[in-house]
């Protein structure tokens, strides 16, 4: 009998797609930070305290009400008739004249990143992002196999400049979509400028290009002046993607694409097979906390709520990091992106950091090109400003305490 | 009536997740064998829980910082609760890398030539010019670790001088102490050691990662490695690595339990270290020894139990 130990007999059956897959030593480092005496930057949880429990109870009522039977039985693939009307609501109030008919309801816009992933991406396909970009779409193209090329962000967001000369000197097949996030970027924190909303609009126009706006914050803006979407132009070139996990609550997991009817049909094909539908029970809470207008005091709340919690990290920042650092300076959002002195490594110091009980997520995972070592996403919805101020100044030390290791092994020369 | 248990896992430590694996899968096997099982992750309620509870014994399910370094030994020992494993002073002993190969060394236990560095000499002393003289002394690639840390976290194979800083500066954040240790090519076994008063070794286990490096991802990735036992090794070789286990656990003045990591080089086995809560995951290296040697993961479990309670 051969000693060798198979751990796993299914090994031979997993897919290349699934393989990709690991353990990995930051994941396990990140296991620590759900307790309490780690300050933790690292998550993106929206501040959920803040829905009203009298108010949740009258729409939970409200729902049996209507339809206790109907709440807990399937419903249709592209999502209930009265929830694709709320959600043309709340896109009304960012300026998109959308018919509800072509809006498809998904389980979480987590679930339109992967459908989209699945009808637009054969492996080997090229696509392009944002660097850095949301991690979650990572995950999400990934398995499907694309060539992704990175088109790394400026405090204006993707510049379309860049993005053109990369097109100009394309060869092969066309790439098959850009996946762009232009409202308080997640993790850049930047918002895409107007001019170059437009000018992108006419580049997909020109070369015929799909643009996937994913707008999950967009209604977060607590400062400024918002700038429309690109969906609000009606081209035919722009996906819209929407979700209430951060102006209602991300435990629902509703959210929603929008965009050209054929698009959405064939999305819509592929969501019979993943899941049949969206869940009824949370649908009908969604439309009717929509309706019973909750979610604009809600959004009030959260809007002033996080204005101050990020004046308390931009002031915490401002006070103890270190020279040479960078951040940006969101209007709205979850997020700020602090970029390092080029020599640091965030992935390296985060043991550090953990150890010093504070948590953010290291640069490199919001990359799919490797870059982003010395940069970090800091979350500023979750901890209050007491804790933001303790925190930041924690990892104000441990930087220090890491720069004066690199000088000494004459590291800091970058 | 069975005793009461208390199965200690989680904490603040770097190895957090895995110790909740392993404290989960203990605490259901003492469940099953119909012990009074009480799971406690631990945090500032830890003291006064276990002062309100009274458990007969506690089964330390911790890995890393804190839970292996004889800092939750020493607790127990001012409480006067009986605790699983080999006890404070292995505990603190075994946890910390340098003091370890140094008894080794003392001994006559063969383990890897290395050098250890600290922030404070590096900071304070300039000890970075020493760098390039460590490297030759002890030949390339080198491996770098924290000295005080499991799970190869922090553990990197250097092959070339430059890469050594960022290795340093990496192991560093674990740790204030490193160790720059020659690179061993070879088998790497994993021995157990199980007993009282006259301790066993259990059946090498042959790990060989896929990158062959046993880094974090090689452990913990189901299929990233391949597992032997007993280990490929001629008897000669077995019964050497079977020896020095037992000497490295009984100088390190180990009870009940250690786990002796080691790289055999041209049939010689070379003592690594000395692991005083090894992990008990589905991937384990302990379990799967006990499991070649006939014991279930709840024999084991209750074995380990049973040398720590004190006797009726």
């Amino acid at each position: 009998m051969s000693p060798e130990i198979i751990f796993d007999p299914y090994t031979k059956l997993y897919s290349e797609a699934s393989s990709l897959m690991r353990s990995s030593a930051v994941r396990e480092l990140m296991s620590v930070i759900g307790r309490e005496d780690v300050i933790s930057f690292g998550g993106g949880l929206p501040f959920t305290g803040a829905l009203p429990p009298e108010d949740i109870n009258d729409v939970m009522r409200s729902v049996m009400e209507k339809g206790m039977a109907e709440a807990f039985q399937y419903g249709e693939t592209e999502g209930r008739d009265e929830l694709k009307r709320e959600l043309a609501v709340i896109m009304g109030q960012e300026g998109i004249d959308a018919d509800p008919e072509h809006v498809l309801v998904t389980t979480g816009s987590q679930q339109a990143l992967d459908l989209l992933a699945r009808i637009l991406i054969d492996s080997g396909d090229d696509i392009i992002i944002e660097g850095p970009t949301y991690l979650g779409a990572l995950a999400a193209f990934r398995p499907a196999g694309p060539h992704m090329r990175t088109i790394h962000l400026d405090t204006e967001g993707l510049p379309v400049a860049d993005l053109e000369r990369v097109l100009d000197e394309w060869s092969g097949p066309a790439p098959k979509f850009v996946y762009v996030v232009p409202n308080f970027h997640n993790p850049a924190g930047v918002t895409m400028s107007p001019e170059r909303r437009e000018r992108l609009l006419e580049v997909a126009e020109e070369r015929d290009l799909l643009i996937i706006e994913d707008n999950p914050y967009g209604l977060l803006r607590f400062e400024g002046k918002s700038v429309p979407p690109m969906a609000s132009s009606g081209s035919r070139h722009v996906v819209y993607l929407g979700t209430l996990s951060k102006i209602v609550s991300p435990g629902i997991r509703i959210g929603w694409a929008y965009g050209p009817p054929p698009i959405i049909d064939r999305l819509a094909t592929l969501k019979q097979g993943a899941d049949l539908c969206s869940s009824t029970l949370n649908q009908m809470f969604a439309e009717e906390y929509i309706r019973l207008g909750y979610w604009e005091k809600n959004l009030d709340v959260l809007k002033r709520v996080y204005l101050s919690r990020r004046n308390a990290m931009l002031s915490a920042l401002e006070k103890n990091f270190p020279e040479g650092s960078r951040w940006t300076r969101p209007e709205g959002g979850l997020f700020i992106w602090v970029t390092l002195p080029e020599f640091l490594d965030t992935e390296k110091m985060l043991p550090l950091a953990i150890n010093q009980k504070v948590a953010y997520v290291p640069g490199t995972a919001f990359y799919a090109d490797g870059t982003g070592a010395n940069q970090m996403r800091l979350n500023f919805s979750y901890a209050d400003e007491e804790l933001i101020a303790e925190g930041i100044k924690r990892l104000g030390k441990v930087i220090r305490k890491e720069i004066e290791l690199y000088h000494s092994l004459g590291l800091d020369k970058g | 009536m069975k005793a009461r248990i208390a199965v200690l896992m989680g904490g603040r430590s770097l190895e957090r997740s895995i110790s909740l694996k392993s404290g989960k899968r203990i605490a259901r096997a003492l469940t099953e064998r119909g012990y009074d099982v009480l799971e406690l992750d631990v945090d500032e309620t830890l003291v006064p829980t276990l002062m309100s509870e009274k458990p007969d014994l506690v089964y330390i399910a911790l890995h890393g910082k804190g839970g292996e370094d004889g800092t939750i030994q020493e607790l127990l020992e001012i409480l006067d609760i009986p605790y699983t494993g080999p006890g404070l002073l292995p505990s603190i002993i075994g946890f910390n890398k340098v003091l370890s190969k140094e008894l080794f060394i003392a001994n006559g236990i063969p383990t890897p030539r290395y050098f250890t560095i600290s922030s404070a000499t590096l900071e304070e002393m300039g000890a970075s010019n020493l760098l390039p003289t460590a490297w030759e002394k002890l030949g390339s690639p080198l491996v770098v670790k924290p000295a005080a840390q499991g799970s190869a976290l922090g553990v990197k194979i250097v092959r070339e001088l430059d890469d050594l800083g960022g290795a340093l500066i990496e192991a560093l954040s674990y740790d204030d102490r490193v160790l720059l240790e020659e690179h061993v090519a070879g088998t790497e076994i994993a021995v157990s050691v199980i007993g009282d008063s006259e301790p066993e070794a259990l059946p090498a286990v042959e790990v060989v990662p896929e990158s062959g490096f046993f880094d974090f991802d090689a452990r913990y990735t189901p299929g990233k490695t391949e597992y032997f036992i007993p280990a490929r090794l001629d008897n000669s070789v077995a019964a050497e690595a079977s020896r020095l286990a037992l000497e490295a656990h009984k100088l390190l003045r180990c009870k009940d339990l250690s786990r002796v990591d080691m790289i055999v080089r041209d049939g010689q086995p070379l003592v690594l270290e000395l692991n005083i809560s090894p992990g008990m995951t589905e991937t384990s290296l302990l379990p799967l020894a006990a499991e070649a040697a006939g014991m279930h993961f709840a024999d084991l479990v209750e074995r380990l139990v049973r040398l720590a309670l004190p006797a009726d």
